[in-house]
């Protein structure tokens, strides 16, 4: 065998993978000016990234000259020409192609990338910290419990399209109430992912009764409603639930992120982590909290989207190898892209018959998963 | 000088009392094997010492106790092989090796920390194992894998569980003298759970016999491996030769039944 440098095939290996990521990342970029260009008006795809640019550069620009304007007392004059010079003649490129664009589309595909993003990122972690390759943000409870939140926001209040923001608002608070209860079950025999996946199923099974239960003494429409938030879609994405689900993800993967090199060395159980001085319960926690409250900032607005959480993290895994530091982004741009392709097929399809998108992502990412599953014999878990 | 110093430890899961008042010193430089039946606390006893576990008593290491270090100070101290057989998911053997210098790099690995794993790779010659999976491995190389993570985290106390546990003749010498070597060379001080009297004896400068948590001899391989002592604490008749090249070796005969022993 020729002289070979171990080392040297480890640097070669993280250039693939900051490669694949490039790729991800522009892959994103591409397919989502696509998605933008379906629907029942056609638009061309240069014409739709020229409008999201002019409208975003519009939006910069207002937003900066608000600001500018709160502090006008302390701007030098250059500031006050700027303000004269670009907020007065501006129009707004206001159109029905921009209504239709930054208006309805741009925001349910926004939603898919973060809503992906977010949901793989939550399973990884679960994975991780639970180091079971079944876990996802679902095995926990998170997912029932934010159901039977929205179930009792539905049933017992004023009905679905009159209280929107109870039926958000209940599923987030009932998630939180959901980890809670995983988190102190699993204190009380020490946090171990034994303990954590017995007290989670627990926890899931439980609140799938309480809403089985909803659904048995709710009315009809009651009941169709619930299904139908169970079902998961992104029909309801506008700019307000695009930003906060992304304000969640923006504080949460920095937070992942830094974990990294604990999630690597949990690998290895939890005795050699400690031993490598890692503090696997502080970290266990934080996981648990950061990937619970991520799940619930994206499923209280998108109700139920399960396959995700579990399959990105595995398709990433197989791409990009088990280094966090490189699963963790991946895994963010891999679920983007299924939630993104899955809906952007359920929105077309069918047309004008809208698909749930949780119905989408499993008929698309099921047979893909498969196929890498086949195609890599490696015993990798 | 002494490097580990353990007192009065005593642990207990739940109420079951695993080790009872061990007290001990190890000197830097020297390896201690630590041997007795299945059972006798060898594992556990690592583990207080690593403090996996937290015993009652105290292990002080050059003297300050390690339940006043800090995690990662400890981790920059002690290094800890376990038994092999647990799996390590996605990762492949450079990953693994890696590892060990968690305690010693950032988030980012610098160029030193990659020449070191290599380094301690080469050292275990598993270094064309590189770009394996970990998981598709052999117990052996598995076994070998985790020793060079040890040894990139270039620990001053290094415990091993049982190093030899999954391995063939060939490839426990093989272990073992890289082991030895690595203490003489390195001045590091070894602590390692042995099964086999013979090898323990071979590769130990120090032997301690452990039996249901108690510590029931400390000693040089000579002083400490009798036959009295193996009918003692193992039950079993033995035979006990001395060779010029192989050194002590000690051959079991027949189990004593429980009413005789």
């Amino acid at each position: 065998m020729k002289e070979r440098s171990a080392r040297k095939g480890y640097v070669r290996k993280t250039v693939q993978r900051l490669t694949v990521l490039g790729a991800l990342a522009c892959t994103i970029i591409l397919l989502s000016g696509v998605a933008v260009t379906l629907g029942s008006y056609r638009i061309g795809l240069p014409e739709v990234y020229m409008t999201i640019l002019e409208k975003a550069i519009f939006e910069f620009r207002m937003t900066l000259g608000l600001v500018l304007l709160g502090m006008y007392k302390y701007l030098p004059y250059t500031g006050f020409l700027y303000l004269q010079q670009n907020l007065a003649g501006v129009a707004p490129p206001d159109s029905g192609l921009v209504t239709i664009i930054w208006d309805y589309r741009l925001p349910r595909v926004l939603m898919a990338i973060i809503a992906g993003a977010s949901l793989g990122l939550a399973g990884a972690v679960m994975q991780g910290i639970l180091r079971n390759p079944l876990a996802s943000p679902f095995t926990l409870g998170i997912a029932s419990a934010a159901s039977f939140g929205a179930s009792l926001a539905i049933v017992l209040g004023a009905g679905f399209a009159s209280s929107g923001s109870l039926v958000v608002g209940n599923a987030f608070l009932f998630t939180l109430i959901a980890s809670a209860a995983v988190y102190g079950l699993a204190r009380y025999r020490g946090i171990s992912p034994e303990t954590m996946i017995m007290a989670g199923i627990a926890i899931m099974y439980l609140f799938s009764a309480m809403t089985s239960f909803l659904q048995y003494i709710g009315s009809s429409e009651d009941v169709h409603a619930v299904v139908f938030w169970m079902l998961g879609s992104l029909g309801r994405s506008t700019w307000d639930t695009v930003a906060k689900s992304a304000i969640v993800l923006c504080i949460t993967f920095p937070v992942f992120m830094y974990l990294a090199r604990s999630l690597n060395t949990l690998a290895a159980g939890d005795e050699t982590a400690t031993s490598l001085g890692v503090p696997v319960e502080m970290v266990r926690i934080i996981g648990m909290a950061g990937a619970s409250l991520l799940t619930a900032a994206v499923i209280c607005f998108t109700g139920t989207i399960g396959f995700i959480g579990l399959v990105a993290p595995h398709i990433t895994r197989m791409i990009i190898g088990g280094d966090h530091r490189f699963l963790l982004p991946g895994t963010a741009f891999t679920g983007a892209l299924l939630l993104l392709g899955a809906d952007s097929i359920g929105r077309t399809i069918m047309a004008p018959q809208i698909l749930p998108v949780g119905i989408m992502t499993a008929f698309l990412g099921v047979p893909f998963f498969i196929y890498l599953f086949l195609r890599r014999r490696r015993d990798y878990w | 000088m002494v490097k580990i110093y353990v007192d009065n430890v005593r642990f207990s899961y739940r109420s079951n009392p695993v080790l009872k008042d061990v007290t001990f010193h190890v000197d830097e430089g020297t390896i201690l094997g630590l041997v007795g039946p299945n059972g006798s606390g060898k594992t556990t006893l690592i583990r207080c010492i690593d403090r996996i576990l937290d015993p009652e008593g105290s292990v002080f290491l050059d003297g300050t106790a390690i339940r006043d270090m800090r995690r990662s100070e400890i981790a920059l101290n002690i290094g800890y092989v376990p038994q092999t057989g647990a799996k390590i998911a996605a990762a492949s053997v450079f990953e693994v090796v890696m590892m060990g210098r968690t305690p010693h790099m950032g988030w980012r690995a610098s160029d030193e920390d990659l020449a070191i794993a290599e380094k301690a790779m080469l050292f275990l010659g598993v270094e064309n194992l590189a770009d394996l999976e970990y998981n598709e491995l052999s117990g052996g190389q598995q076994q070998k894998v985790l020793i060079a993570r040890a040894v990139a985290q270039e620990p001053k106390v290094l415990l091993l569980d049982e190093p030899t546990n999954s391995l063939d003749i060939r490839h426990q010498l093989e272990a073992l003298s890289i082991i030895h070597r690595l203490s003489r060379e390195t001045g590091i001080t070894v602590i390692m759970a042995v099964h086999d009297l013979t090898v323990a004896a071979r590769y130990a400068d120090r032997l301690m016999m452990l039996r249901k948590g108690q510590l029931v001899a400390f000693g040089t391989p000579d002083e400490l491996i009798t036959t009295e002592r193996i009918r003692e604490v193992y039950g079993v008749e033995s035979k006990i030769f001395r060779d010029q090249e192989a050194g002590l070796i000690v051959t079991p005969l027949r189990a004593i039944s429980e009413a005789t022993a």
